[in-house]
């Protein structure tokens, strides 16, 4: 679900009023929803136990102030990624799949293995 | 070029292995260059998505993977009833898995049309499939054809 909103920081209107805000804002990813000049969104996700669990660990061994910054330092790691060119977002992405589950085995192997098992059923 | 790219070229995308950064250039190619061209059966994602679970990647790499490659310029083509009747006869003829021969008959069904050169596959289904298709591997498609 996500949910837009006022910026928390700036003060009541003067977050939606045309002057420029006395205080720095993040800039954000602009929404497809036709909503009023904003200069921050607020988005809110469901976690599992789990993940919830994961990044109170993460949150703490990586000295985040609080979640939330977590998860934003989280967000723009993966927004960076969507924004390099194509040949270096492969390239990125190849060693991501490499360091989370490095394997022996060939492509070739496993679509091989693949085509058995449908043979088999 | 414009090629049939087989899911095992694919997976590559995925993978440090041999010529997978050659394939990784191949595609910036067909990304960026308007006389490279790429398909591929849409039947080639659940491949790649089967391939990526056999190899222990975890649900969410398996997601964005699929994502990444939908995101680039290679045309799906759709699995069609004439295209499944042309694979049992495929099946029918030659010893090759299912998969194979659905492959084998939609490259045959937009080889014309989409004026293919090649289906691109690896050193092992080349074996198997060159015999019926024209295919090239990855080997043979040269870096100078890539970078030029």
């Amino acid at each position: 679900m996500i949910v837009l909103g006022r910026s928390l920081e700036g003060s009541g209107a003067a977050a939606w009023s045309d002057e420029e805000p006395s205080i720095p804002y993040y800039e954000v990813y602009p929404s497809r929803l036709r909503v009023p000049k904003v200069q921050a969104v607020s988005v809110s996700a469901k976690l599992t136990r789990r993940e919830a669990e994961l990044l109170d660990r993460l949150t703490r061994e990586y000295g985040f102030i609080s979640k939330s910054e977590a998860i934003r330092s989280a967000v723009r790691l993966y927004l960076n990624l969507f924004k390099l060119r194509s040949k270096d977002r492969l390239r990125m992405l190849q060693l991501i799949n490499e360091l989370i589950a490095p394997s022996v085995k060939t492509s070739s192997d496993l679509v091989e293995e693949g085509h058995r098992e449908e043979d088999e059923i | 070029m414009r090629l049939y790219l087989e899911p095992s070229v694919l997976v590559k995308l995925f993978k440090k292995e041999p010529d997978s950064t050659r394939m990784v250039d191949l595609l910036g190619a067909i990304d960026e260059r308007r006389d490279w061209f790429a398909c591929t059966s849409r039947w080639s994602l659940l491949e790649v998505a089967r391939a990526l679970k056999k190899d222990g990647k975890p649900k969410e790499l398996i997601e964005l993977n699929l994502r990444e490659l939908k995101r680039h310029r290679i045309s799906f083509i759709e699995v069609t009833r004439k295209i499944l009747s042309d694979s049992e006869i495929v099946i029918a003829s030659h010893s090759i898995y299912a998969s194979d021969a659905l492959h084998v008959a939609t490259y045959s069904s937009v080889a014309r049309v989409k004026r293919l050169a090649a289906m691109l596959s690896d050193d092992r289904h080349f074996k198997r499939l060159g015999e019926i298709v024209n295919v090239l591997t990855l080997s043979e498609v040269s870096s100078d054809t890539i970078r030029s």
